[in-house]
């Protein structure tokens, strides 16, 4: 019997051991009042931890020891929010009750240790800044290492004597970008030249190897793989040689350059196809492996050197994908789970027809408008180009699901340049003009107003119109009537001056009254968007800045504006880019979008292995209708980190809430990652259906449109795809919507009183299905900050809609419209102040030209 | 005690006593890694400030004995070393000393590097440039603005120690400028006494068109400095280069980033470069070590 007892107890207590182990609570805390410890050496911050836990005070030690600013507090840091702090923080601080004190864990300036004061929740305090960088997760971000050139490119232009008004041209500007790089990769080769062989042997080796790590970047910027690899592999050896620090930097250059090749030889660039798709599907793979094959070799090596590194196993997955070898011939370790991507099926597919349709336009990154410029009742493509040289381009619609390009007809000939590329008719002649915007993380060059002449030509009008001078660095800039005259204004976000907001005389000409407005801030701003957030009729801005908080410019009725970013609770998560308003909810409230701009492989990396991240995410921010906005991201899926450029929005099932698209990358060659779709279900949450929908693109998406292109109902994507290298030059793609069986209605509005283009103006489409009501609500604007949608709005319906009921709010004039009884898929032309839709007699067209 | 003087005392007893060694005991060596504090070529000795070595002893400054005064040929203040310690039943000494070259292949450093290697390819330039200031050499004036909007001259501050540091505010890694300036809020609090009267700190930027003085301020006020006594300067772009360009400062402007190389330089109070410190790999503490060092040396 004692032995049986003594089994019985043995078993509960190896059981309770057991459920111990695995019952460790996960700690869930949100916030965490802090004192912390910096040492420099983790020696010292282990000697520290010991006295603490002999019973010295740890404020007391804070005061002595500390080389953080909080030591003079005794080490007070404030209340954080966990969820912002750096993993090894995280890790430290997990389970650590009140009054307790954690473990070493490595910080930016040094090792520390933590004493929790509280863990009560509550908003995060003010924390001293060198504090919170030091412990924050955005300054423990990996950045991805620039594999491809473009800062070595940029350093050239700077370097190169240029005259004194190279920037003011567009072709100014490519004649310096031309000659700087020529010059520059005319001096690397003399130095390699054989007659220079003993100055190069007179070279430290460290110097060598940087010297062909040059001459490589620099042809690999141009695409010429196979002589970047000559020199990558030539650095390789001298790093193996005589400076193992660098072998790992060196080792993954080399594989990316491999990697590239592989692509550029495969074709995969100019004609893109599933290859270019992630996840990538078994079998599936380049048309030439063999560099594929040494880019996997010199992966595993470089994983051999440092295990786990999350770049280097999304690279290796990347790799085999465009073996057709994955995922199974990862090894296991290192392998991405198939299920990383979401279901397979989650929509119908969506299908490429750029190439037939004539818009596979082969270009770097670039601005995209889609919009009917020339009154033609049909869309056409405008695309612009971040290479200096790269021309502008327009595709006429053919009105039979082919574009033909009509660049030099279209009078465009002498517009090189431009990062990004925006739409509105500026003088309300009813013809849509387009202004480039250029030097977009670069250096100031001078933008151009295209004057749309109404007969199929352009005129460059930026001198006379007032908007030549001063040349800045601009990608961002939003068109809206801020004063309701009738005309539209332009608010300007620069990169290297403070914002300029140009006032439309109503003639054609503008004027900077940025001071006066009280919005002339300088900041690194990357995006600007346009909208009404609190619905009194006077159009306010949103500053998208790279470099810190964002601006929420709220239009005070008298050409003046107040940013009330921090008090209205959108503040953004540091490194803002693409933004805009939209209502993701349909409540009759404009919500903002925000995205975050890390350039990391490593924290895109984690989102697809689920691990923590270290970057903040994207920001949605909910508006609640009193002049603040909540933080919905994590209550809506949003809570992800990507390398979010060009991105836009749009309904691609017509369900009546609006979806987003997002392109992926950044200039290196080594960003890799797919676009994302992410669908807006019923409102409520954001979920990502990219890898059913076919749409997950690998390569670097900038401009972004949703547009019915034919006239089929629903919302086609286009995505113009390209890096910032000439060697990363690309194909764009559209990405036709294949169907559904909801209902739509499209509306073209034209102001008479406001603005022509009709920005500005809301629209409340309501319905019955199944009894129960239902409201769409939408501004007219083209969508995000990158990439330019029609004008024309496409309105999603949901099943069966009845009852139709449209609803128009011009803000400037005040002129209310209601219209009853409207036919479901119809587009309609809506005019303000008339009495009556005007049905916009369309039949769909075979996307591509008819071969389906 | 504070911690440096413990360390001076433990040092001071490992020198002093000869207890340390047990009679019979065999020789051991000791691989060492750490910064030159100061060196003594008449007395055959160096003083460093050492990393700990692993179950022998914490990181402290202290001196070391060479064989042969010719070891100590080409070591300057600042400079990184490796040695072996050889630890013998009666006596100590470094042996195999090597200079730890500055080759940084951190990412960002790396980068920085090959840029300037490519501008002064691209400008006609080869090898150092020549306005780089050599260790022991005059550093020219400069001039520049600070925090408060005060000219402020480096030749001001003739007859102080100056210890410099170059960093931009809006950095992205915190490991770096960040890490450098926060080396000078230690230093601020372990040199209070000498602040202002024998030694003086600037804080340079390389983005003088994103931090205006009123930026430099409020990036100042994260460690309470003395806006007399640890200066942020900025000012015409011009004039920030040419400082940049004495101690070998490059910085790129990449992608809405910088990237950029990483000094910190002390001046002595005849005007002449002690060190210049190349990167981050180093505690406040060494740093702090040499500028103790230099504030006490005596004049040529």
């Amino acid at each position: 019997m004692r032995q049986f007892v003594a089994v019985l107890i043995a078993g509960v207590l190896a059981t309770a051991g057991l459920l111990a182990q695995g019952a460790a609570p996960q700690d869930e805390r949100q916030a965490l009042t802090l004192r912390m410890i910096v040492l420099a050496t983790s020696e010292d911050a282990s000697a520290v931890l010991d006295r603490v836990k002999r019973g010295d005070r740890f404020d007391e030690l804070a005061r002595r020891h500390s080389i953080d600013p909080t030591a003079g507090d005794g080490g007070l840091v404030g209340r954080v929010d966990v969820s912002s702090l750096r993993e090894s923080v995280r890790r430290a601080l997990a389970n650590v009750r009140p009054g307790q004190v954690s473990p070493v864990a490595q910080v930016a300036t040094g090792f520390a240790i933590f004493q929790v004061v509280s863990d009560a929740p509550g908003t995060p305090t003010p924390i001293n800044p060198v504090s919170f960088a030091t412990i924050a997760g955005v300054g423990a971000v990996k950045f991805v290492p620039d594999i491809g050139g473009l800062p070595e490119a940029e350093a050239l232009l700077r370097e190169f004597p240029k005259g004194a008004d190279w920037n003011t041209t567009p072709q100014g500007i490519c004649q310096a970008r031309q000659d700087s790089l020529s010059a520059g990769q005319d001096l690397f080769e003399r130095f390699f030249a054989p007659v220079n062989a003993q100055v190069r042997e007179s070279r430290p080796p460290f110097e060598l190897m940087q010297a062909h790590l040059g001459l490589a970047q620099i042809l690999a910027y141009q695409g010429s793989m196979a002589r970047a690899i000559e020199h990558y592999s030539e650095a390789y050896r001298i790093a193996q040689a005589s400076v193992a620090a660098a072998v790992p930097q060196v080792e993954e250059m080399l594989a990316v350059a491999h990697l590239h090749k592989a692509g550029m030889d495969s074709n995969v660039f100019r004609q893109p196809n599933d290859t270019c798709l992630m996840p990538g599907a078994p079998g599936v793979a380049y048309a030439k492996t063999a560099d594929v094959d040494r880019a996997i070799e010199l992966l595993t090596s470089f994983l051999a050197r440092r295990p786990g590194d999350l770049e280097g196993r999304w690279l290796l997955n990347a790799s085999h994908m465009a073996r057709g070898t994955w995922p199974d011939g990862v090894p296991a370790a290192d392998r991405l789970s198939s299920s990383a991507f979401g279901p397979s099926d989650a929509v119908p597919r969506f299908k490429d027809v750029a190439a037939r349709a004539g818009l596979n336009v082969f270009a770097s990154a670039g601005g995209l408008v889609v919009d009917d410029l020339r009154n033609s009742g049909r869309f056409d493509v405008v695309t612009s180009n971040f290479y200096s040289c790269g021309p502008v381009r327009y595709f006429g619609s053919n009105g039979d699901g082919t574009w033909a390009e009509r660049s030099a007809a279209a009078g465009l000939r002498a517009e090189v340049g431009g990062l990004n590329l925006v739409q509105a008719d500026y003088n309300n002649d009813r013809c849509t003009d387009l202004l480039v915007m250029r030097g977009g993380w670069e250096v100031a060059q001078r933008r151009s107003l295209l004057k749309n002449n109404c007969d199929g030509t352009f005129t460059d009008v930026t001198v006379e119109s007032g908007l030549a001078t001063p040349v800045t660095a601009s990608q961002a800039s939003a068109w809206a009537d801020i004063n309701n005259d009738g005309s539209l204004d332009l608010f300007v976000g620069n990169e290297d001056a403070k914002a300029q907001l140009f006032l439309n005389d109503g003639r054609g000409h503008f004027t900077d009254i940025a001071k006066s407005a009280g919005v002339d801030r300088q900041t690194f701003a990357k995006g600007v968007t346009a909208g009404d957030y609190d619905n009194d009729g006077f159009v306010d801005f949103y500053v998208s800045n790279y470099d810190g908080t964002n601006q929420l410019y709220r239009n005070n009725g008298n050409n003046t504006f107040t940013d009330r970013a921090v008090a209205a609770g959108v503040p953004g998560a540091g490194r803002g880019f693409a933004t805009w308003f939209f209502d993701y909810d349909n409540d009759g409230w404009l919500d903002l979008f925000v995205t975050s701009y890390f350039m990391s492989v490593d924290d895109t990396a984690r989102t697809y292995f689920d691990l923590p991240h270290n970057a903040p995410t994207m920001k949605l921010y909910r508006n609640r209708g009193d002049g603040t906005f909540e933080d919905v991201t994590t209550s809506t899926g949003m809570d992800k980190v990507f390398m979010p450029m060009g991105a836009n929005f749009g309904d691609i099932d017509n369900d009546g809430f609006l979806d987003v698209y997002l392109g992926m990358g950044t200039p290196s060659y080594a960003s890799i990652a797919p676009h994302a779709l992410l669908r807006n279900d019923g409102g409520k949450r954001f979920v990502d259906v990219t890898a059913a929908s076919g749409t997950g693109e690998i390569h670097k998406g900038h401009g972004i449109a949703f547009a019915d292109l034919d006239f089929d109902g629903d919302e086609d994507i286009v995505a113009e795809i390209g890096g910032a290298t000439p060697g990363d030059s690309h194909a764009m793609r559209v990405f036709e919507n294949p169907g559904n069986g909801n209902d739509w209605i499209a509306l073209k509005l034209t102001g008479v009183k406001s603005n022509r283009s009709a920005l500005g103006a809301r629209i409340t489409v309501s319905v019955e299905h199944d009894g129960v009501a239902r409201r769409m609500h939408r501004q007219v604007s083209s969508g995000g900050s990158f990439g330019a949608s029609p004008l024309e709005q496409h309105i999603g319906l949901g099943p069966d809609a009845t009852n139709v009921t449209v609803d128009v709010w011009w803000p400037s004039s005040g002129t209310r419209q209601h219209f009853t009884d409207v036919v479901a898929n119809h587009a309609y032309a809506l005019e303000e102040g008339a009495a009556s839709l005007l049905a916009i007699e369309r039949t769909p067209i075979p996307l591509g030209g008819g071969h389906k | 005690m504070t911690m440096w003087a413990f360390r001076l005392l433990v040092a001071l007893l490992f020198l002093l006593a000869p207890v340390h060694a047990r009679a019979g005991q065999r020789t051991k060596e000791y691989p060492v890694t750490g910064m030159i504090v100061s060196i003594a070529p008449a007395a055959k000795t160096f003083t460093a400030s050492i990393q700990a070595i692993p179950n022998f002893m914490a990181a402290m400054t202290m001196p070391f004995e060479v064989r042969q005064a010719s070891e100590l040929q080409g070591l300057t203040p600042g400079t990184v070393v490796s040695f072996t310690l050889v630890v013998e039943p009666n006596t100590s000494y470094a042996t195999r000393i090597a200079v730890v070259p500055y080759s940084n292949t951190e990412q960002d450093p790396f980068s920085a590097n090959r840029l300037k290697l490519l501008s002064d390819i691209a400008a006609g330039k080869q090898g150092r440039p020549a306005e780089m200031v050599a260790v022991g050499g005059p550093v020219p004036d400069f001039s520049l603005v600070d925090q408060k909007r005060r000219p402020t001259s480096l030749s001001q501050f003739r007859g102080k120690v100056v210890v410099a540091n170059f960093i931009y505010t809006t950095c992205a890694l915190p490991n770096f400028c960040l890490r450098l300036a926060n080396n000078f809020g230690v230093l601020q609090k372990r040199f209070a006494a000498q602040m202002g009267k024998d030694l003086v700190l600037l804080t340079i930027t390389f983005d003088p068109t994103h931090d205006t003085p009123e930026v430099m301020a409020q990036y100042a006020s994260q460690w309470s400095a003395n806006a007399d006594t640890w200066r942020f300067l900025t000012g015409p772009a011009t004039d920030v280069e040419r400082a940049c360009r004495l101690f070998g400062v490059h910085a790129f402007a990449t992608e809405g980033l910088m990237d950029h190389s990483l000094h910190t330089a002390i001046i002595g109070r005849d005007g002449r470069l002690v060190a210049n410190i190349e990167g981050n790999q180093f505690t406040a503490t060494q740093l702090g070590d040499v500028v103790a060092a230099t504030l006490t040396a005596l004049p040529k």
